[in-house]
């Protein structure tokens, strides 16, 4: 086996991981919501811009923003349907209903695009770089610095700006931050558009890896709740080195046992780590 | 009334629910389909269980239903177990998964715990799927 191979491939699946995660920690961290069509999202997101391509001919670069766009409007309609349920705070209805969601996506899209596979082409994979016996693509590059670059716009934006304050503030408590003049519904509505689009453009950069199918976002979901809840909810920086932590897992996993069951291998690291430190990685 | 004779009005209506197939006809899709509404009630109620006496949300009941489901079609098929002793060991098999699976989860509360056991639900899924 390559070891340094293994790690580049590592350090790509992990970044990969981690940028489809950060709508959900965000979600859950600054404002105490759930969304379980998370990996729905993802799929719809890959599925818009691969539509975007075929049948309006646009060229990657543009489908891929421009789904982002599409899902974050989405977003909106979806919170904006949810928002008496998310004012009352009301995660148990929030599961069921999102849950909901993410079935009627998976319905919708096979019925909009199709059952079978479809080859989502980004040019930025078929440029691939090669150093001696390791090789990588421009694809894995802009996968790995966009996630990082991401990551610290998000921190900084959340814990050094007035709107970073204001978000925390209705996270802490949606009430009071009302009583000081907060429009809490706007920054629910912003925070979900945020997941939404968010986990579009994780799928633009990730989901050319491999051919797309409308049934696809389980892998998803699961990866993004294990980086979540390993990372500490809701923590940004967390969620990154979990997201690196589980990459790392994931690909010696896939060369040394069985690629075919890095997800539940994945799953089990969970309960390993729900058992010994039931308040995830983070917890002091 | 109804309210205190509760346990023999329920007793009275599952009663009257064995005469409800022939009820309705008799025919075979009369009887497949009180048959899926008792299975889904059954299931049900074991959701309800958890979330009315714990009060935790269990997206992982179909890994439950999935372990009984394949339990009980190895056992008569592979082994030629009858009936009953399918069942029984359908249950046993269950109730095992749910030990394994509560061991790890039931650490987690609220929405964390909804997130691990729908986690569990798709891997086990993907495992039943994956098998050879």
């Amino acid at each position: 086996m390559n070891i340094a191979q293994q790690l580049i491939n590592g350090l790509v699946l992990g970044s990969g991981y981690a940028l489809i995660a950060i709508g959900w920690t965000v979600l859950l961290g600054a404002a105490r919501l759930v969304n379980f069509a998370h990996g729905q999202l993802y799929m719809l997101g890959a599925f818009v811009a691969w539509a975007i391509m075929q049948k309006l001919g646009f060229s990657y670069y543009l489908a891929v923003p421009l789904a982002v766009l599409t899902v974050g409007l989405l977003g909106v309609l979806l919170q904006v349907m949810m928002l008496p349920l998310v004012m009352q705070q009301n995660l148990t209805s929030l599961m069921i209903v999102t849950l909901g969601f993410g079935y009627v996506f998976t319905g919708g899209a096979s019925k909009i695009f199709g059952g079978d596979p479809q080859a989502f082409v980004s040019p930025l994979t078929a440029a691939s770089i090669r150093f001696g016996d390791v090789w990588f693509t421009w694809a894995d590059v802009v996968t790995l610095v966009g996630t990082l670059i991401l990551f610290a716009v998000l921190w900084l934006v959340l814990n050094r700006t007035h709107t970073g304050a204001i978000v925390r503030s209705v996270a802490e408590d949606p009430k009071l931050a009302q009583l000081f003049g907060i429009n809490a519904a706007l920054v629910y509505i912003g925070v979900f558009v945020f997941e939404c689009a968010a986990v579009a453009f994780g799928a633009g950069l990730v989901a050319p890896r491999s051919p797309i199918l409308t049934s696809m976002g389980f892998d998803e979901v699961i990866l993004t709740f294990v980086i979540v809840v390993l990372g500490g909810i809701g923590s940004v920086g967390g969620s990154l080195l979990a997201g690196f932590g589980l990459g790392m897992f994931t690909a010696l996993f896939g060369a040394l046992v069985s690629p075919a069951h890095t997800t539940a291998a994945a799953f089990f690291v969970l309960l390993a780590v729900l058992v010994l430190r039931p308040g995830g990685l983070a917890a002091k | 009334m109804i309210k205190r004779h509760s346990t023999s009005f329920a007793l009275a209506l599952a009663g009257l629910a064995y005469f409800v197939p022939t009820a309705a006809g008799g025919a075979p899709a009369a009887y497949t389909a009180c048959t899926t509404i008792a299975i889904l009630a059954v299931m049900s109620y074991g959701a309800d269980l958890i979330l009315s006496y714990l009060g935790e949300v269990s997206l992982g009941h179909t890994v439950f239903w999935a372990a009984g489901g394949y339990a009980a079609a190895l056992l008569s098929v592979n082994y030629g177990w009858n009936g009953w002793a399918t069942a029984g060991g359908a249950i046993v098999v269950a109730i095992i998964f749910a030990c394994l699976l509560g061991l790890a989860t039931l650490r987690t509360r609220e929405f964390v715990f909804s997130l691990v056991t729908y986690a569990a639900a798709v891997v086990a899924m993907e495992i039943a799927f994956n098998w050879s």
